[in-house]
């Protein structure tokens, strides 16, 4: 249920939704104009719609299948991922212990900039 | 040190990085190759601790980047530099700052104009606002 909420809750989601209401009111009112017989759509199937869309166009990425540790303690990342983020050989990646429960692998390179965001978005709240 | 660190960014700096400002592109190309002071980040933490809780405040500040310490020697330089910088308006971060980049021989970057007017011999300041 929280994950989805928050997926709900995406500010592009929520923006999609927006959008999406607004246009379905305008062919309404069109369809009114002209006399054409139609249903005013609903919110709960803009938003299911919406999240459909969201689904199918950008699926969440993961592995499709669990990867094995192996005696070392290495995990080979998927090409698929590997390419989502443009990882290269010899690329310095940081693990980190998320809520005691995950691992969460960054890019060394692109730790700066989701500093940033989080900075930036911190300061906005303020 | 790690061998790749060649610039040392300021608050201002790193803020005007963080809100996209003028001089912020030329942040974010040396950010990969900076560091910051202790300094520094106890200005943005003061900045951000009110708004997060701590754990908030401790993501937003993982930059990932080296972060300076402030040694004695370093004290000591601060100092130095503030008889050579009298004449201008410094606060202790700025000062720490530049003791920092003297001491470690690193190009401070910065887009506060006070620094950016203080000349130190061998110390090398960017201004990114000019």
């Amino acid at each position: 249920m929280s994950f989805f909420l928050s997926f709900i809750l995406r500010p592009t989601n929520l923006v999609v939704i927006g959008f999406t209401d607004l246009l379905s009111h305008f062919l309404h009112f069109l369809c009114d104009l002209c006399d054409i017989p139609n249903s005013e759509p609903s919110l709960p199937l803009i938003v299911c719609v919406t999240i459909f869309l969201q689904f199918f166009l950008n699926p969440p990425m993961s592995t499709e299948k669990p990867i094995k540790l192996d005696r070392e303690g290495r995990v080979l990342i998927p090409a698929k991922l590997r390419k989502a983020l443009a990882l290269q050989p010899g690329d310095e990646l940081i693990v980190n212990l998320v809520d005691g429960e995950r691992l969460e692998l960054v890019a060394k390179a692109a730790k700066p900039r989701i500093a940033k965001r989080r900075l930036k978005e911190a300061l906005a709240r303020g | 040190m790690d061998d790749q660190v060649r610039y040392l960014v300021d608050a201002s700096g790193l803020m005007a990085w963080v809100n996209d400002d003028a001089g912020g592109g030329d942040v974010d190309g040396v950010i990969d190759s900076a560091a910051i002071s202790a300094v520094t980040l106890a200005v943005l933490a003061d900045q951000v601790g009110k708004n997060l809780e701590q754990h908030e405040v401790a993501a937003a500040l993982d930059f990932g980047l080296e972060i300076l310490p402030l040694e004695e020697s370093i004290a000591k330089t601060v100092a130095q530099i503030r008889n050579v910088t009298s004449a201008h308006t410094l606060s202790l971060e700025n000062l720490v700052v530049l003791a920092t980049g003297r001491d470690r021989g690193l190009v401070i970057v910065t887009a506060d104009p006070a620094i950016a007017a203080v000349k130190i011999d061998g110390t090398e300041i960017q201004h990114v606002r000019p």
